[in-house]
């Protein structure tokens, strides 16, 4: 799997090139939406990181301003769904402004290639992290048979 | 990978880098508002630690940049890998009076607000006139 990273990255060879937005400045910059888009992150999915190791797969999320209740987490089977909504709210007296923050739906379905212990999994969100623990269900792990002799 | 757009930026992403961190600078979304009171300014950097996050007004410059510590080692092979990791840096220009001394930054759930109030107007004052 080719590994990219999606967001709006600068790569660490120009990062002191220092990127300044001018604020309030003539008219108002309302980043219209669609071109933000293009720059920013994918829109429409909510982007996974998802790696195993022998007894868990772990599925991490970037959720900033979600706290864990804000979510649904259905684990069945070999499948995971994730889905709620980030709400973005400033008062009616804002006067102007530019946003680039999304108030996003958050779906998403995984299909992992072994059952899962529903039982088992856990889920935390720390600082606008989530992490899935979601351990393989002892039928579905390889299963080393020992041969004896005799 | 479905929803990938081409742009500068991102083509940049996959120029070879040196490793510091995850060795990746991103700039943050932000959202920008302005209400009598002053300027409020969000940046979502999700997992950043309240330590780790530097916020600093300077001749009318704002910055925010916060340095994210990998959170996998760097040897993991991802079943799926849709974003990447590393450190926040963004800069404003603020063209407006703002009271510097009483600036507030909070982070919250991966979200950091950074209150910039204007200088409070001077009070009208009505001054009694005294007969002697």
């Amino acid at each position: 799997m080719r590994m990219l990273a999606l967001r709006n990255g600068i790569s660490d060879w120009n990062r002191f090139q220092k990127e300044m937005d001018e604020l309030f400045q003539g008219a108002l910059s309302q980043a219209p939406a669609a071109g933000r888009a293009l720059l920013g992150r994918s829109r429409g999915t909510t982007p996974l990181r998802v790696w195993e190791d022998d007894n868990s797969y772990h599925v991490e999320a970037e959720l900033p301003g979600l706290k864990l209740e804000d979510l649904e987490i259905l684990v069945h089977r070999n499948e995971v769904s994730l889905s709620g909504e980030r709400k973005i709210e400033f008062g009616e007296e804002v006067t102007a402004g530019r946003r680039e923050r999304v108030a996003d739906k958050i779906e998403r379905k995984l299909q992992l290639p072994l059952e899962l212990d529903a039982d088992k999994a856990e889920a935390s969100l720390v600082n606008g992290i989530l992490t899935l623990t979601l351990p393989k269900a002892e039928a579905a792990k390889p299963r080393k048979i020992e041969v004896s002799a005799g | 990978m479905s929803n990938e757009s081409t742009s500068l930026e991102q083509a940049q992403c996959q120029e070879p880098k040196v490793r510091a961190r995850s060795g990746w600078t991103y700039r943050p979304d932000v959202d920008v508002v302005e209400t009598a009171e002053g300027i409020t300014l969000v940046a979502d950097l999700p997992g950043a630690d309240v330590s780790s996050i530097d916020v600093k007004y300077e001749q009318g410059t704002l910055t925010i940049s916060a340095s994210i510590p990998l959170r996998q080692d760097e040897s993991t092979k991802y079943l799926v890998n849709e974003y990447g990791v590393g450190d926040y840096h963004r800069q404003f220009n603020i063209r407006q009076d703002i009271d510097a001394s009483k600036i507030e930054a909070n982070y919250v759930d991966g979200v950091l607000t950074v209150r910039l109030p204007k200088p409070e107007v001077a009070q009208p004052r009505k001054i009694t006139v005294k007969a002697e």
